[in-house]
């Protein structure tokens, strides 16, 4: 059971998972994408807006605006102490009053929390021509990724098998393989194909090798194989800027540890209650 | 969590886990079914936004809810060696 990184920034990161099953990477998957909560613009007051755009419209494009979240100031409102109602611990508010003509960008809503500022400042919201105004009151909440798509803190997050090649005594080093690999992770070595270590994470698994290979006239059986390695994967999550993608990855492991430890507390319960019952 | 029992008995049990999803269901009925005492572990959604209901029956050595409780046990443990490994993964960057 081990994390590898190859590659980890604020915005991306390439891991190897090991030693876990189908199951637990696919829900580690699901839980970076739709569990782990960060800010997005929920409800928005119109005080003018005489742009071409419906008010409806201009507040799904606010709602799309990814907003840099500190998970330590901010609560999920089902879980504020206010019990949703609002609070300062539960939401944030920007301001915008723009006049045409101009573009209206995304730098343009004022926070009242320069923290959670969005997180790119030139994302275009909508134009605004000559004696437009837009003039508005937004309000950022945290919310989950499988409420809506706003609040996922991931752009892409995926995981592939880690592939094995393989490439037997049969190769006889025409290259064709080497040729048709569109991640180029294969080459020529002494009169047989080799692969490229530092490559080999690239592999799609596409099996176009194992194609061409066929097609050089060797047999019904290919010399090279790819196959995938069972219990380890390699991992490609992206976030959107709102989080750090380290965050993501802690934040998701503790939410599938918290639900586990909740299930548990749930068995507790049940157990004492059925065995209560048998000594009555 | 909230759990409603449908059936519970020395070798089968039907929960639902009321407000979950695939999320957490399908790493869970993997778990159990690791286990050498469990015949049947499986989940199903009636509908989308259904409430999973777990089968689980045993093949009569452990009752389902232990087995159930050996699962998550199992499941804390992968989530602690994860974040641990992560974060001495992180600390050497």
């Amino acid at each position: 059971m081990d994390i590898v990184f190859s590659r980890l920034g604020d915005n991306e990161a390439r891991f190897v998972l090991e030693g876990v099953s189908d199951g637990f990477a696919n829900s580690f998957r699901r839980a970076m994408m739709s569990e782990v909560p960060t800010l997005a613009i929920e409800d928005v007051r119109i005080y003018d807006n005489t742009s071409v755009l419906f008010d409806e419209i201009l507040a799904s494009r606010l709602g799309l605006i990814p907003i840099r979240t500190d998970l330590s100031t901010y609560r999920l409102p089902s879980r504020c102490e206010c019990g949703g109602a609002g609070c300062p611990r539960c939401y944030t508010v920007y301001t915008l009053s723009v006049e045409g003509p101009c573009m209206v960008y995304s730098g343009d809503l004022v926070p009242r929390d320069p923290a959670a500022s969005p997180v790119h400042d030139r994302i275009p919201i909508l134009r605004l021509f000559e004696n437009q105004k837009l003039v508005l009151e937004a309000r950022a909440v945290l919310g989950k990724g499988k409420e809506h798509s706003k609040w996922q803190p991931t752009i892409a997050c995926g995981y592939k098998h880690y592939p094995v090649i393989t490439i037997d005594d049969r190769c006889d080093g025409c290259g064709m393989c080497v040729d048709e690999c569109p991640r180029g992770r294969l080459a020529n070595g002494k009169g047989k194909a080799r692969v490229i270590p530092e490559r080999l994470e690239l592999c799609l698994l596409c099996r176009l090798c194992e194609k061409a290979c066929k097609r050089g006239g060797i047999g019904s059986e290919p010399a090279i194989r790819v196959d995938e390695e069972r219990s380890r994967y390699i991992f490609n999550v992206e976030g959107d800027g709102s989080l750090p993608v380290r965050e993501i990855i802690k934040e998701a492991l503790l939410h599938l540890k918290e639900s586990t430890r909740s299930l548990l507390e749930s068995l507790d319960e049940i157990a004492g209650g059925t065995s209560d019952e048998e000594s009555e | 969590m909230d759990i409603k029992v449908l059936e519970l008995t020395g070798n089968k049990a039907r929960l639902v886990f009321v407000g979950e999803g695939h999320t957490f269901m399908n790493m869970l009925a993997e778990e159990v079914l690791k286990d050498p005492a469990v015949d049947v572990a499986t989940y199903a959604m009636e509908f989308q936004f259904s409430d999973p209901e777990l089968l689980i029956t045993t093949t009569g050595k452990k009752d389902p809810l232990s087995v159930l409780r050996d699962a998550c046990q199992r499941l804390i443990g992968y989530c602690d060696a994860l974040l641990e490994s992560a974060k001495r993964a992180q600390a050497q960057q």
